[in-house]
Formats: structure tokens, sequence, C-alpha cells
């Protein structure tokens, strides 16, 4: 069908559906007050075409967008492209009728953290007064190519939405599969319905929210807002041939060694390199190392995201040569290192942290990153080089759980990389106080392992050497009425054994004395810095780790006081938080002991309830107090 | 006039400028990108060969080993064009991580060129190069062939820039890297460059640095060096012998520090330079002739300017073409009106001006057309205040001195150089020396800006219309009452003991006011106030051009409406941040006086809040913090101290709060409130008294002196100290009734 023609009737439809605006200007004021235009009306439609000359199925998408604005402004669209898609005519008009300019600008858009991608962003902007009934903006962007439609998010950018409708217009001879994601908590509704030419999936979603990423412990849009992903399958060709996308996760394999190209080395360049690198080394394990090491420190992490699709990476030799890389450019020379060395490394494709997808989803939007992996002498190395002084063995939290995708050149393997145990992660702080006036005073020693060990010595590593004993004040101990001095660490660029911090400290304004009686207050450890996160309009929490934290804390009862009584010993544990605080008298001293473990990295919404009773209980257990009286 | 001094910090050069520019002209530069790299890494000083740093510095995050500046303007004979060339060189041990990542990535403008008028143009040639030199010796150039190119696509205009990433950067390596800049445009008679204030000091320590300037063919320099730094000499450069150049070298400069209450105006070494060029020699007369002598270098200014640049700005701002020609002429209409019906002093006349402009600004947005073109691209800041009350003053033939004030926060009188570095101010000369300086929908006509406090100023008498020759003079200090708040609080704990309810009573005048003029004011004031109001009626009557439409009053109520709703957002955020004060439930609040008019210039309020009492119960009673209810609160401060002290301003701040309902006979620790600290510079004292059912506590902190040398560090640690043992005075509280 001619689609100018179906643009005409899509949209001439759209200006029927007008009246399904269900609020007042007042009421969208009110709703969303911070926004300075509220969408009222956002339509969507993806259509597919058949390109004989290319053979490939392009994408259509076609927007038509109502923004009411709220405030005198701006009135802002945005899209993303890359070099598989393209952004078409795109229009804006007072109440859908007088025509207005924008201004379009297109730039380069590199993501967080992302030295140079070839994304590109734009941006139309046109000025809008807040008197001004409605604008109305219809936009199009194509992709060259199905296989990159891959993920779609219904929220928008930059608006809240009262209303949207996104059509999807699957045509007969197109095997189209769609999966939704984080749909549980949102107002949709989903109808299939045919059509002339096969069947039109509609999902219609109400009262909307704006992206929002700035929220503490989030994660990812992924494991946050609803999305969906296309899958297509397969379709028959203008000749009736029935040809595979991405059918399977064989397919999908496919298409990855495709875009993976030669992955041949100069065994020339690189062999003298990788022979000093392992000339000192005796046993296999520790060539492993010494080669795994020795990229991590000698080649740096940075993130280019130009390759074909972002999956091709550099040559081996070129990233030697250039002394940086990407994911897949570092991972290639650790492959090509270790296999040099005699050790059959393989690449391997997976999706991190911030993705919710495993293989058996087969699409490009599954994996994001690269690693390398080997199997020696039965045991699995998850070798991630981007990771800068990561030990073997010890997978950083962004990997972990996740399921990758192995290169055996013919075939693939599944495999997941497992999860540390929460043992693993262990923090343990000692300090032994006297009490001094209205302060406890002493030293304390707190160890690190696993996870918490990697989050701190990255932070430590990162940050001025002239700064880190204030950051150790500010974000380790974080409480204003403490002062740490003389601090020694150990080694912070070891790799291998726990990290250690020894200081000294003193905690103001923890013990007040009334007439005979004197009160010890231990709120300051209360270290738990999650616990006053906001759980509203909020998916999902990101702790960064699986939190298992022991404190012990030591104080000698004066000679002229004794115990007049102590707190009650507490356990309170729910889903996977647990707490467990006690306090005892032992000879002439006092001790008390907590125990803090939550066994899960991220918290769902639906673990949300138990995550605010444990907060609660929490803080409520840190405000007891000890009291001590005067002998005699 | 200027309003900033643009505080150029060379190290960050590198930054992306957003000036438009398209048509790249690479090719026509090559045999250039090499002479440059020979001119500045082969021809470079002795120095930029080190390696070593001082065995002091080992543990820093990087250390700035060499630095060179060098800046030239020229003006070509017979020409329009001038050559502005920037040459930038540093070479940093890099020490930590940190500092790695700090120079990981570099990303620096491509050359660039563009038409400016028939057959004139503006180009500018730049240029880079980066290496890095590893602890062995091993030297490694950075390709820039590798630079990845960036643009930002336009309808007319293409911003195009490159970003490189530096390879294999790790710690004990040293990046040597230039950045240069050549600048070709077309000027008329007098062109001024931005001001530039070098620095000496920065993040990191500097091991030597060097700034070179030169200046030909019509072209001049106006440097004065301040802090202690190093002056430009004199010298002739062998290869550049028609120039007239300029040089100052520096060694040894510690990192600078951090502090809080430092002002680093007055602690860093820096050098201020202003390049013009004027043709023929000429400065016309006002703003130019401030340039004034036209030597080849200068630190003088011509203050004479001052007198004829005032008579120049009020004749631009009641011109035909001003666009707030109907603001001065809805004034005269104003003042002429009522001094006929009125026996009004010329005091009293210069206030109802400062009032009936402030009012006449501030109702422009009730209006569907504002009167005042500018209205929705101006500011009402105290430069167009200044010159329409000049413009009002001199038609109603009222005598005032035009204050151009130096303040002191921001540089020495003696070190004045850049015309920006002045402030206006009107000064009322018949009666009681009143100074008129800040514009603000809250200001009164008397308020003036805490940094003109006993600031040097040039005067222009303005007598019978004459503009006479400038004088100098000192502001007023101010008095600590000046800059008053008092809060009263009652207190009362609910049955339960968890929660606390608070009815407090402010009362703020000076920059203690501002503060909670932002969370207060809403344009609501304004309006009602207006309606009421002499200034209101005449603008309705006489002045008003266009009234406005039925749906943009709508609108506006709309935005009053949110406005209000914000307002109580923003009452939680100032006792958060200012008072520490959190997890509030806000019930009430009341404005008595919003402190716009100068019969109640106070801003004054009633809030109704409750907190949680975040009590530790104990039996019978409970142990409560009283931190949570005090406005006074220590902060965390290292006993060593760098640079002398500047406290925010003097004031004076007394807090009573009244404990409502307690059994004052089993309360332990109230003696713990009576505290006090005198010195010459700050005081706090409080104490407590029972009174029937009630306990009282009050307390004053006074800061007499806000301006401290570093050597009176001790007395802001111990007025801290005790400031820090009030907000955390402990009561035990018996909950069981006797």
């Amino acid at each position: 069908m001619n689609s100018r023609f179906v643009l005409l009737a899509w949209l001439l439809l759209s200006c029927l559906c007008l009246s399904a605006a269900q609020y007042s200007r007042k009421e969208l004021k009110e709703k969303w007050p911070e926004a300075n235009t509220i969408i009222r009306s956002y339509k969507t439609l993806i259509s597919f075409t058949r390109n004989p000359e290319t053979k490939l199925i392009e994408v259509y998408q076609q927007d038509s967008i109502e923004m009411i604005p709220v405030n005198d402004g701006y009135i802002e669209r945005v899209y993303f492209f890359d070099v598989n898609a393209s952004v078409g005519e795109c229009k804006l008009r007072l109440n859908g009728r007088n025509k207005r300019s924008m201004m379009k600008t297109i730039a380069n858009y590199d993501g967080e953290s992302v030295f140079h991608s070839d994304n590109k962003i734009c941006l139309f902007k046109a000025v809008s007064l807040a008197d001004d009934n409605y604008y109305l903006f219809t936009g199009e962007k194509s992709i060259q190519d199905i296989k990159f439609l891959t993920d779609v998010f219904f929220n928008d950018q930059l608006y809240p939405i009262v209303e949207r409708t996104y059509t999807i217009q699957i045509p007969e001879w197109l095997e189209l599969d769609i999966k939704e994601y984080n749909f549980d908590f949102f107002n949709v509704e989903k109808s299939d319905k045919n059509w002339e030419g096969g069947k039109q999936v509609i999902f219609k979603f109400a009262d909307l929210d704006q992206l929002n990423t700035d929220k503490k412990g989030f994660l990812s849009l992924h494991h946050s807002y609803p999305h969906i992903l296309f899958l297509p399958k397969s379709y028959n060709t203008v000749n009736g041939n029935r040809e595979s996308i991405i059918n399977d996760t064989r397919d999908l394999f496919d298409w990855y060694k495709k875009l993976l190209g030669d992955l041949t080395y100069n065994k020339e360049i690189l062999g003298p390199v990788v022979k000093e690198i392992t000339k000192d080394q005796t046993t296999d394990v520790d060539k492993i190392k010494a080669i795994y090491y020795w990229v991590q420190e000698h080649r740096r992490y940075v993130a280019f995201e130009e390759g074909l699709a972002g999956f091709r990476p550099e040559k081996a030799e070129g990233v030697y040569h250039k002394k940086y890389g990407d994911c897949k450019g570092m991972s290639n020379l650790l492959y090509a290192m270790l296999n040099i060395a005699g050790y059959h490394a393989k690449i391997a494709w997976l999706g991190a942290f911030n993705l919710r997808y495993n293989h058996a989803t087969p699409s490009l939007a599954v994996d994001n990153h690269v690693i390398c992996y080997l199997n020696f002498n039965h045991d699995d190395y998850f070798l991630d080089a981007t990771i800068k002084l990561n030990p073997l063995n010890n997978n950083p939290i962004s990997i972990q759980g996740k399921e990758i995708m192995i290169n055996y050149d013919s075939t693939f393997v599944l495999k997941k990389i497992p999860e540390k145990d929460i043992s693993e992660n262990l923090k343990i702080r000692k300090s032994f106080y006297n009490i001094s006036g209205t302060s406890l005073v002493g030293e304390t020693s707190i160890e690190y392992n696993g996870d918490s060990k990697n989050h701190l010595m990255y932070s430590f590593r990162s940050i001025k050497r002239s700064d880190r004993n204030e950051f150790l004040e500010k974000v380790i101990i974080g409480d204003e009425n403490t002062i740490c001095d003389s601090i020694q660490t150990s080694e912070i660029d070891q790799r291998d054994s726990i990290f250690k911090i020894d200081f000294n400290e003193e905690v103001k304004n923890a013990v007040v004395s009334f007439g005979n009686e004197t009160y010890v207050n231990l709120n300051s450890f209360n270290s738990f810095t999650m616990n006053d996160v906001d759980t509203t309009n909020c998916y999902h929490i990101f702790l960064n780790q699986k939190i298992n934290s022991q404190s012990e804390i030591t104080i000698p009862i004066p000679e002229d006081l004794e115990v007049l009584e102590l707190p009650e010993n507490t356990s309170y544990s729910v889903g996977a938080f647990s707490l467990v605080i006690s306090y005892q008298q032992i000879g002439n001293q006092l001790i008390c002991k907590h125990t803090v473990k939550i066994n899960k990295a991220i918290i769902y919404k639906e673990d949300f309830s138990d995550f605010v009773d444990f907060n609660n209980h929490f803080k409520k257990i840190f405000t007891a107090t000890i009291a001590l009286k005067n002998k005699g | 006039m200027m309003k900033f001094i643009n505080a150029l910090l060379l190290t960050t050069i590198c930054v992306l400028s957003h000036a438009q520019y398209d048509n790249n002209d690479s090719e026509s530069i090559d045999p250039r990108i090499e002479e440059v790299k020979q001119y500045m890494w082969s021809n470079a000083d002795s120095n930029f060969l080190k390696t070593d740093i001082p065995e002091k510095w080992k543990d820093e995050s990087a250390v700035i080993i060499a630095r060179n500046t060098e800046s030239s303007v020229r003006k070509r004979p017979l020409s329009s064009k001038l050559y502005e060339n920037f040459y930038f060189h540093e070479r940093i041990k890099l020490l930590d991580n940190n500092a790695i990542e700090k120079y990981t990535e570099f990303s620096f403008r491509e050359n660039s060129k563009r038409f400016v008028g028939l057959f004139k143009t503006e180009k500018v040639d730049r240029y880079v190069g980066f290496k890095i030199e590893k602890p062995n010796g091993d030297v490694e150039e950075v390709d820039i062939a590798e630079a990845v190119d960036k643009t930002i696509e336009g309808k007319r205009n293409t911003f195009s820039y490159k970003k490189i990433a530096i390879p294999n950067l790790q710690v004990g390596d040293i990046i040597d890297y230039y950045y240069c800049t050549e600048h070709m445009f077309h000027t008329g008679k007098f062109y001024e460059f931005s001001p530039v204030y070098y620095q000496f000091q920065e993040d990191y320590p500097i091991v030597w640095q060097k700034l070179k300037v030169a200046v030909l063919n019509g072209c001049y320099l106006k440097a004065r060096s301040v802090n202690g730094a190093p002056s430009l000499k004199s010298f002739t450069d062998p290869n550049d012998s028609e120039a007239i150049s300029y040089e100052l070298e520096d060694t040894d400069r510690d990192k600078l520090v951090h502090e809080e209450w430092s002002n680093l105006y007055k602690e860093i070494p820096a050098i201020k330079l202003q390049l013009f060029y004027t043709n023929s020699g000429i400065l016309s007369a006002g703003y130019e002739s401030f340039y004034k002598p036209l030597d080849k270098m200068t630190s003088e200014v011509n203050a004479d300017a001052l007198s004829e640049f005032t008579y120049q700005m009020i004749f631009k701002i009641t011109g035909s073409y001003s666009p707030y020609r109907s603001m001065y002429n809805s004034a005269i209409k104003f003042l002429k009106k009522k001094s006929k019906s009125n026996n009004y002093s010329q005091t009293e006349l210069a206030k109802e001006a400062y009032y009936f402009l402030r009012e006449f600004w501030y109702q422009q947005q009730f209006y569907a057309s504002p009167q005042i073109l500018g209205y929705y691209r101006d500011n009402f800041d105290s430069y167009l205040l200044n010159y329409l009350m000049s413009a009002v003053l001199l038609k109603l033939n009222i005598d005032f001195e035009a204050l151009y004030v130096i303040p002191n926060s921001f540089t020495n009188p003696e070190d004045l150089l850049f015309f920006g570095e002045l402030y206006p101010a009107i000064r009322l000369t018949k009666s009681d020396s009143t100074i008129i300086a800040a514009a603000g929908a809250t200001k009164n006509y008397f308020d003036m800006p805490n940094y003109y406090t006993g600031a040097t100023a040039f005067v222009v008498p303005v007598n019978n219309k004459n503009f006479n020759n400038f004088s100098k003079t000192v502001l007023p200090e101010y008095n600590l009452m000046d800059h008053k708040e008092m809060v009263v609080s009652e207190v009362s704990f609910n049955n339960s003991y968890d929660s606390i309810k608070v009815k407090s009573r402010f009362e703020l005048s000076g920059c203690e006011k501002i503060g909670w003029d932002s969370v207060m004011f809403v344009s609501d004031v304004i309006r009602n106030e207006f309606k009421a109001l002499v200034y209101g009626q005449f603008i309705k009557d006489k002045c008003v051009v266009s009234t406005i439409k039925v749906s943009k009053e709508k609108e506006l109520a709309e935005f009053r409406e949110k406005e209000a709703k914000d307002r109580k957002e923003k009452i939680l955020a100032k006792l958060k941040d200012s008072y520490g004060i959190t997890e509030v439930n806000l019930n009430d609040f009341n404005v008595i006086s919003y402190g716009r008019w100068d019969n109640e210039p106070n801003l004054i309020f009633e809030l109704d809040y409750t907190i949680p009492a975040n009590a530790q119960k104990l039996g019978g009673s409970i142990i409560f913090n009283t931190g949570s209810l005090t406005s006074f609160h220590s902060e965390k401060l290292d006993e060593k101290r760098e640079y002398d002290i500047y406290l925010p301003n003097r004031r004076l701040r007394e807090q009573r709060i009244i404990f409502k309902g307690l059994n004052s006979n089993g309360i332990a620790g109230l003696e713990e409130f009576n505290k006090a600290y005198q010195s010459k510079n700050l005081a706090f004292k409080s104490n407590y008294q029972i009174s029937g059912d009630s306990i009282i506590v009050d307390a004053t902190e006074s800061v007499f002196n806000n301006s401290l040398k570093k050597e009176d560090w001790t007395e802001v640690l111990d007025f801290n100290q005790i400031i820090d043992q009030y907000s955390h005075v402990k009561i035990k509280i018996p909950t069981i009734k006797e």
C-alpha cells in the first residue's frame, strides 16, 4: 500500500481520536507539576516493506505527537539514529493547522562513558507559548534493516504522556514476535486485530511519566520502564521464498559471527610480547593470569561503538599498537595473546547487568558486551579485560549471573557466569573505643572482600591521592560527628588479597551524662547508605553488590561505672534482608555486634515492601542506647 | 558596561568554544602544522626537558613541570586585519589514576573560516600536539590522525571538532602537549580583547611557568600583577624584533587550597591582562578613554573617563531608540505630578523614583505586550537601575553622585584594571547620603549589596546638571544590626513523645533576609500590592498601553497557583539546607511582611510544622537531642588555615526556643544550655530560664567583623566549637507525669 496514503489515513484517525484526552490543562499541571510540556497523545505506527534492491526489510516509523505547552518556553523532539537509520520529514503545526518552523540540529551522540559512537541525535526545537492550545508534531524515521529494530520504550525522554498508542502493522509475509518487558506496574492494554495486509498489534498506555534516570539506586531503563523487543524471525520474499532473519539463537550466533569478521592475528607481532610477559611464570594459571593482567594494565579501555552495529572488533595487533580499545578490541587482543600462549580462549558475547535478557530471546538487543572465555583444566575463566585490576576468578558485578554466548567457530555454547555468593562480599569492621567525655575515641579496622572491595578500590583509585582521607571520612564513615586520622590502607593496586583500612577515630556526641547516669549511643554506626532511598516512582534499586556487613564494637566500661541497662538483642529477617544485633557485657567490656545482609544486588519493586520494613527496623534498632551508672 | 571579568584559566584552553564557524579549511595550512610543531617542541625552553619533580610534591595527583603561554596581537599596516595568536604548551607528570583519567581524552576545535562581509573573512587556525614520555625515557607522539571527527549540524552552521584518546597513559608518565590558535579578523577604530585573569596557582603544583605577551602596530597592553605575582618585564625577542615583548617567569608554586570562606581573588597570585587596539593612537571620550594612558604597557586606568561615560549612558538610556524610554517618561510624569501635590524633599523624591521604577518593571508581566521592549531579554539589575535613576534625578534637577564601586571581594582598589571591575551606585548628596544600588522586587531603596561595604568608589558629582571630575570615597561599613535574624519558636511534644510541633516566627533583615526572599516571595505579592498602591494606580491610569487578555489572565492565575505550591517545597528545602531540619511536615505558614517598603523593611513570617522527635526512649524518660530545633549548626573545620577568612557578612542571629508543657523539675541536662564565647570578631551566648510551665532557651550569635586574618582562625574554631556544643545539647525528659 502507498505509505503516504497509510500515513494520511492514520493521521485522520488520530484526529478523530483527539477527544480521548481525559484531563483539563489544569489537571495536567497538577498531575505533572514539573513538566513544561505534556504530551496528550503520542501515536506511533510501525510498518515494514521489502526492499527488492537491498533484499532487506525496511522499517518505517511514523509519529504523531500532540503536545500541550504548560509554560512559555520550547518544544523539543529528538530522534536517535545511526548508520542503519535515517530521520525523514518532520513538521510542527500549531493546533494541528498552522505550520511552525523548528530549529533542527544533528550531532554525534556519545552516551555516558563512551568515547565515540556512530549514534547521532536529531533534535528539533521550537518556541512555544503557554497559552497556545496544542502543537502537533509529525515525524518519520526509517531503519534500513529490520534486524536493527530491537528495543522500543514507550515513555518519552522529555515529557510525560497522557495517552500512548503504538501500532505495529505486521504484514502476512513477515513472521515477527514481540516480547514485552516491565508491563506489570503500568496501565497498558494490548490488542491484536486483523488488517488488510496482515495483522495489527496495538499497545495503549495511559499516564506515562517521562524517563527518569536520576534516582538514587537507578541501574538502567531496561530494569524499570515498559518496553518491547522486536524479534523478526523470517519472511517471504516477493518470489514467495521463505528467508530466515533471526529465527533462533543459532541465527543470532551466525549474525554475530558475520559481524565478528576475521579473528586472525599477527603472531610475529604479538608472539614476542606474549613470550616476554610469561617468561617468569611457571604454572599455566600464572601464565593466564600474567597475560590477563598485562592487557588490563597496559591497554586502556576506551569505549568505541563505531564498528558495524557495534559488534566488529578491531584487530588484535591494532589494539596492541594503539594501546587502547573497546571491549571487543581488548577481548580480541586477550584472545589472541592467550591462544599464542597455547590456551584456547574464545570470544563471548553477553548483555551486561543493565540488560534483562538472555539468548533464548534472539535479538541484537540482548548483548552489549564482549569478554574472553577460557576453559582450562575443566575450570571456567571469564576474562573481562576492560576492568582494571580485576583479579582472575573475581567476576565483577557487571557480568555476574549473566549468560554468555561463546564462539566455538562453527557453533556456540551458552554458559552462565556464576553469581558471587554473599559470603564472598564480607565486610568486617572492628572498633575498639574508650569513653572520653562526650566522645568515643579509639581505633577501627575495616576489611573488604569481593564486590565490597572492588567498589571501594575503584573509587579509591579514581580520586586524587591527596583527597583519600577526606573520601574515607565522607563516604566510608559518612557521619558528621566522626573524625578520622592516621588512616592506613593496604596496597591499593593489589588484586589478590583483602583490602584493609585502619584508622583512629573520634565519634563526637556519642556519650551524655545526667547525674550519676551515662548513656552511650551507637547510632553513628548506621552506615547502610541506601536506607534513605525514595521508592516512589521507582521500579528497582541497585545496591552495587550483595551486602554482607559485620561490625563489632568493643568499649571498656570505665572503672567508676557499671551497666544500668543494655538494649535488647534483636534479629529481623524478611525475604532477602536480615539484621542481627547483640549487646553483651563480657568482663569489664561492652561488646556490640551487628550483621546486615541483603542477598540481592538489585531489589525489584515486588520486594519494596520488604525493603521498607527492613529499613524501618534498621533505623529503629540503631537508636538503641546503652545505659551506665556510677558504681555504689 | 561589561559585567564580568573573564577569569580565563589557561590550563583549560582545550575546552570547546561555542562560536559558530564553518568552511573547514584544513588543507591550506599543512606546512604550518610542521612549523608550529617545531616551534612548540623543538624550540621549547629547557624546562620542557626535565622529568623530575621536587620531592615535596611526590604525593600529589600530578605536577606541572613546565607551562609556557604566549600571546601576541598585531595589526597589519594599511589593513583592517587584526591578528591574535595564542600558544600554550604544558608538561605534566601524572602521579595517580585521577590525573590519568583527566588527561586521557582531549577535544579540540577544527580550523575554521567564515565570511563576515562582502570581502572580509574571519579565520582561526588551530594546532595541537600530544606526546607521552615514559619513565624509561621512551617518547611516544600521539598520532593526531587517530582523532575522531565530531559534528553538530545546524540549519545554517556546522560546528566541527575532534576528539582524541591518549593511549597507554600510566602513573609516572609525562604528558607534553600544546594547543595554539592563530586568529585573524577585521576590526574598526577600537577593539578590546577579553580581559584575562592569569592565575599562577591551580589544582596541581607548578614547577616552572612562563608568560609572554607581544604587541605590535596600534596594539596596547594593560597589565597588573596582584597578590605578590611577578610582573611582566620588557625584553627584545630575537625572533620577533619588531614587536614590543614582555615576559615573566615563575617557579615553585604549590597547588591552590580549597578552603571554606576563602576568597581566591585575594589569595592567588595572578596577573590581570587586557590587550586592545586603537586606530592611530586615538581613544574617544567616555568608555574608550578609560584605557588611557596610551603606553605600550601600563597598569594605570583613567578614572576621568567616568564623568563622560556617565553622561553618555544617561543620554543613551533616555534616547529615542532606548527600550527603556517609556519607563523613564512614565517615571518623570509620575514624579512631576507627585511633587506638585506634595511638598517632597529631594530624598523623598528619589525614594519615590526608586519605588516607581521598581514597580513599573515588575508589573510588566501583567500586560499582554510589555511596555519595555527589552523586558523579556533584560533583567532589572543595578546597571539598569543606576542609569535610569541617574536620568530621572538629572531631569528633576536633583544633585547626586554617580558612584563606581570597586568591590573589595573582587579586587583591591589599587589593583583596578578592568572596566568590568566597577559596579555602579548613586549617592544622594543634599540630605542623608543614601546610597541607591540594589535592584530587585524585594529590595528597598536603601539596600546595598554586601560587597559594597567598606569599598572604595570613584565619585562623579552631578550638580546643576553638570558632570564634574571624579574624586574617591570609601563607602560605610555595615553594622551587624543591618543583617539580623530573629527566630522565636514554641515547641511541644505529642503525647507519645514521637513528634514535635513547632511554631516559629522569623524576622529577617539585610543579607539574612535575601536567603529567605527567594523562598517566600511570589508574584502575587506584586500584583496585590500594585493594585493597592499609588504607583500601580498611576501606571494603570496613565501608562498602560495594552491590557491583559482574559486567556493570559487565566494562565497567570495558574502560574500563581504553581508558585504557591512551589513555595511550600522551597520552605522545606530551606529548612533542610540552612537549618538542618529534615522530615518536616509543614502545617501552615503566614507571611506578615515581605519587607519591600521602607516603613517595614524586614521580612516577617510564621511557620507551623511538625518534625519527628528522634528521641531515645528509656523506660520512663527520653533523651532528646535539641539540635533539630536550633538554627545554629557547626561546620567540620580543619585545624590549619592557609588563607584569610571571609565570612558571609556581619550579622546578628537571635533565637528563642520555648518548650511548652514540660515538667521542668524532672528534666536533666538543662544547664548545658548555658554557653558563652566572646572574641574581638565573634560571639555566642546561650542560656535557659524556667517560666511557669515553659522552659525558655535564648541564644545569640554575633559576627562583628566578617573579614578575618588567617591568624584569627583559632577564634573561628573556638566559636565553631561552642556552637557545636550548643547544637548537640541533650536533655533527659521524664515522660511519666509525676
